[in-house]
């Protein structure tokens, strides 16, 4: 029974031990900002509303994920219309998009605030990061070059998109061209019982429009050989509230058959 | 789920063929409940053919199987919801044995395999419980060994993974490991036998165990919590506290902060015949505790934050229950209880009980390093708390007051009064909403007409003081229960065997005028020995369930519920 005993404790002992306590810093080194834009980039679709409380947290998130993987990761907030979170304050909050309630629809979001990391599944906030370093691990198996180009005096952008498979792939492929704006400073709903509303809110990578229809284009039909390559130009004209120099084309390549996207990319139109 | 059967057989067998001659020692027990649940369209209350979605049935059930022979036990539970209930997880869906285990104790040493319950004191580092009310249930499937070397001395050891609904394990989820140590000194030590002063001393270790997966954040795949306990009583007086440490665990559910976490929980109480008082307090900062880093809500709990407050029974003050903040809270409670003796003015022939209590929960004070609005900045420690800083933010105060009479041999009264402050945005996630202020009166009248049949009449009032001056268009449906209510009930009782009764709640001072709706139903019940059934058909209004401070909120639904009960 002694011998019991002393076993016991030992255990114990050892227990106590079984803990890693960490210092600092908290935050692994992944590039960030100085990544470039080459290889595997992932898509992280952020559902998101105004008066959503709990949203202000999943966007620190997104943004703290953004941070670290810099150009690896492409952002997108999106506030569906129809959708009563979605429902602004007042004239220069309408965030929402008919695109955006398309795809909150077709998904099937459940609430507000929710996730999709290439399309692959709808998550929580708390869940992205571990996705996303597993889809950071997946073969590359499309590259997207993005080239914006923009005339200030009529607020035209054009965007030249090429799209190389580099590998043979089966199925059908799309191309989905997007807008998004950063640093629009308006209220938002915030579940901190101290400040249930941030009036200065600075709302980032907020999906303005869609330049070639909700779904994309196809540009690839049934198979596509490797090295084979599409090239699509888009034209625009920036409504007069947009920011240019906030601005940022996005493109993604995703599968027909489970909408999954097999590549992203994104770059400023300034 | 044959596996499991086989392994049960495997378990069972040997045991049975050497023990043939114990045989008729042997005892099996169990139980079984069902609830099923008519959900039909009632426009009237809000409910349409979108709600049910072609759900027309919701059916949660359970049987727990005992079966023991001499020091040996073996249990299982079986489950089948199909499709679950409203107001249930949806992640209950399925059926199969859900917890399936087998123990031997000879008094000195005991060893559980399988699936198994535990709790190390009051619970802040350890519990795993189920409640069928809840749709809740963390058992720990694993191994657990209890040893008492000595008299008065009892230690535990367990390790295992928690259940989360039906999915499966696998190695991202974190595993549970745990000591537990008791020491009894009065039991122990044999010039203390006869001491007043009996002193129980305890203490715990958890650690659980997650691989870091993370791209972004340097996560600790060990998370260790500890807690020290000592429970006093010196005649009538009895003191108890505990003190929870958790190094850093970040978590989806404290927004990846760094932060260590702590609990306190004191308790002083004194009574003697026909007089009670307890006072309660406790601190909790950051001790959320989760064998899985991304689990949000109630799932994968590994502790449990005691609520310090009155459960209510009644319908309309149990609207608004407590749900406890394991991210913050600082809690108070008092209760006093006395009996005013019979003979006297008060209290009459056969004696008046009263009760008070008083219970307030705020919000800890938290010093944000970062951004002021957001709650903490993950990847970060997050904030700094003075340990007896109590903020001003208020979660929930109840003030309430009991008078239970036998007036006469026929008749017996119950009457309360309850003063409600329950912070909605907080507890039910609604942020712009202002709290509930609210006086709730309750009248309960039970009138003995023979000594088998009695009449039992309860009629509530709850009148909501909140400010509902300012109601923006889309957030209207978050007020569906806010304002005025009056209930009746009315119930009927042929003991041991029949039961009817009928009742009604009217949300009649509702700030949205279409929300002004009566929730009423019937219910017939039948009991035969250790079988009950029970139907109910009408309205359920949309509220929260809370036991333990542990909630689920349920919708509002019309229609009929079958619930089935036995245990032999």
């Amino acid at each position: 029974m002694k011998k019991i005993s002393i076993a016991l404790l030992a255990l114990a002992a050892l227990m106590l031990n079984s803990c890693d306590k960490i210092t600092g810093p908290f935050i692994q080194d992944n590039g960030g900002t100085s990544n470039e834009g080459t290889g595997k980039i992932v898509l992280l679709e952020e559902y998101t509303g105004v008066r959503c409380p709990n949203c202000p947290s999943a966007a620190a998130e997104a943004h703290r994920l953004k941070e670290n993987h810099g150009n690896k990761l492409v952002v997108m907030a999106i506030h569906p219309s129809g959708v009563l979170m979605c429902r602004p304050y007042g004239e220069t909050d309408d965030y929402r998009t008919d695109a955006g309630r398309e795809w909150y629809d077709f998904f099937g979001i459940p609430s507000l605030p929710k996730g999709m990391i290439n399309r692959q599944s709808i998550s929580e906030d708390g869940e992205w990061d571990g996705m996303v370093s597993a889809a950071l691990a997946e073969e590359q198996t499309i590259e997207i070059e993005l080239t914006p180009s923009y005339n200030a005096t009529n607020r035209e952008m054009n965007v030249a998109v090429k799209s190389t498979f580099l590998s043979a792939l089966e199925g059908d492929y799309f191309l989905t061209v997007c807008l998004t704006e950063d640093s629009l400073v308006s209220r938002q709903a915030n579940d901190n019982p101290t400040m249930l509303s941030i009036e200065e809110y600075d709302h980032s990578h907020v999906l303005r429009a869609v330049l070639n229809t909700t779904w994309g284009e196809q540009i690839a039909l049934g198979t596509a050989a490797a090295n084979a390559i599409s090239n699509k130009t888009y034209n625009y004209t920036l409504p007069d509230s947009y920011r240019a120099d906030k601005c940022h084309v996005i493109a993604f390549v995703y599968r027909d058959s489970d909408k999954v996207v097999m590549q992203a990319q994104s770059k400023s139109v300034l | 789920m044959i596996k499991k059967i086989v392994l049960l057989v495997l378990v069972l067998f040997p045991l049975w063929t050497i023990a043939q001659n114990s045989l008729d020692q042997a005892q099996v027990s169990g139980s079984f409940q069902i609830d099923a649940q008519y959900y039909s369209i009632d426009e009237g209350i809000g409910i349409t053919a979108d709600d049910i979605n072609g759900k027309s049935m919701g059916i949660n059930g359970y049987g727990n199987l005992l079966y023991t022979l001499g020091n040996f036990s073996a249990g299982m539970r079986y489950e089948a919801c199909l499709t679950p209930l409203s107001g249930f997880d949806t992640r209950m869906e399925g059926f199969g044995i859900a917890n399936l285990w087998a123990k031997y104790d000879n008094g000195i040493i005991g060893v559980t395999v399988g699936d198994f319950y535990e709790q190390f004191g009051s619970g802040l580092v350890f519990r795993t419980y189920e409640e069928w009310s809840l749709g809740f249930d963390n058992a720990i499937r694993g191994m657990r060994v209890v040893y008492r070397p000595a008299k008065g001395i009892t230690l535990k050891g367990l390790y295992g993974s928690q259940r989360l609904y039906w999915e499966e394990f696998d190695k991202s989820r974190g595993i549970v490991r745990g000591m537990d140590g008791e020491w009894d000194l009065n039991a122990s030590i044999s010039s203390l036998n006869q001491s007043k002063l009996r002193i129980t001393l305890g203490g715990s270790v958890v650690s659980k165990y997650q691989v870091d997966n993370s791209s972004l954040y340097i996560l600790p795949n060990n998370v260790l919590a500890y807690a020290a306990r000592v429970n006093m009583g010196l005649g009538r007086v009895n003191f108890s506290t505990e003190y929870a440490y958790k190094y850093n665990d970040p978590s989806a559910f404290n927004n990846y902060i760094y932060k260590a976490g702590q609990g306190l929980l004191s308790s002083l109480s004194y009574s003697k015949k026909g007089f009670g008082i307890v006072l309660q307090a406790e601190r909790i900062d950051n001790m959320s505790f989760k064998s899985s880093r991304t689990a949000k809500s109630n799932d994968l709990d590994i502790n449990f934050i005691p609520p310090l407050c009155r459960t209510h029974t009644y319908n309309l003050p149990a609207m608004y229950s407590f749900s406890s903040q394991p991210n913050g809270q600082m809690s108070v409670q008092l209760q006093v209880n006395y009996t005013i003796p019979k003979k006297t003015l008060l209290g009459g022939k056969y004696g008046t009980k009263v009760a008070f209590n008083y219970s307030q929960v705020n919000d800890i004070v938290r010093d944000s390093i970062f951004l002021p609005g957001t709650n903490s900045i993950s990847g970060t420690l997050g904030y700094s708390s003075k340990f007896l800083a109590i903020s001003d933010r208020i979660f929930y105060r109840d003030f309430n007051f009991e008078i239970d009479k036998k007036i006469n041999k026929d008749w017996k009264m119950v009457l309360t009064y309850v003063n409600l402050y329950y912070d909605i945005a907080t507890m039910e996630g609604h942020g712009n909403m202002n709290p509930i202020k609210a006086n709730v009166g309750i009248v309960d009248l039970t009138y003995k007409i023979t000594s088998k049949k009695s009449l039992r009449m309860e009629v509530q009032g709850l009148w909501d003081n909140g400010d509902y001056s300012h109601i923006e268009a889309s957030e209207q449906s978050n007020y569906i229960k806010n304002g005025n209510w009056a209930s009746a009930m009315l119930e009927y009782t042929i003991a041991p065997r029949w039961f009817f009764s009928v009742a009604d709640k009217y949300n009649y001072g509702n700030p949205i005028k279409e929300f002004r709706d009566h929730y009423y139903n019937v219910s017939l019940g039948f009991i035969h020995d250790a079988t009950r059934i029970a139907i109910t058909a009408g309205r359920q209004s949309e509220g929260v369930v809370c036991v333990g401070g542990v909630c689920r909120q349920v919708p509002a639904s019309s229609g009929m519920l079958l619930t089935i009960t036995t245990n032999f």
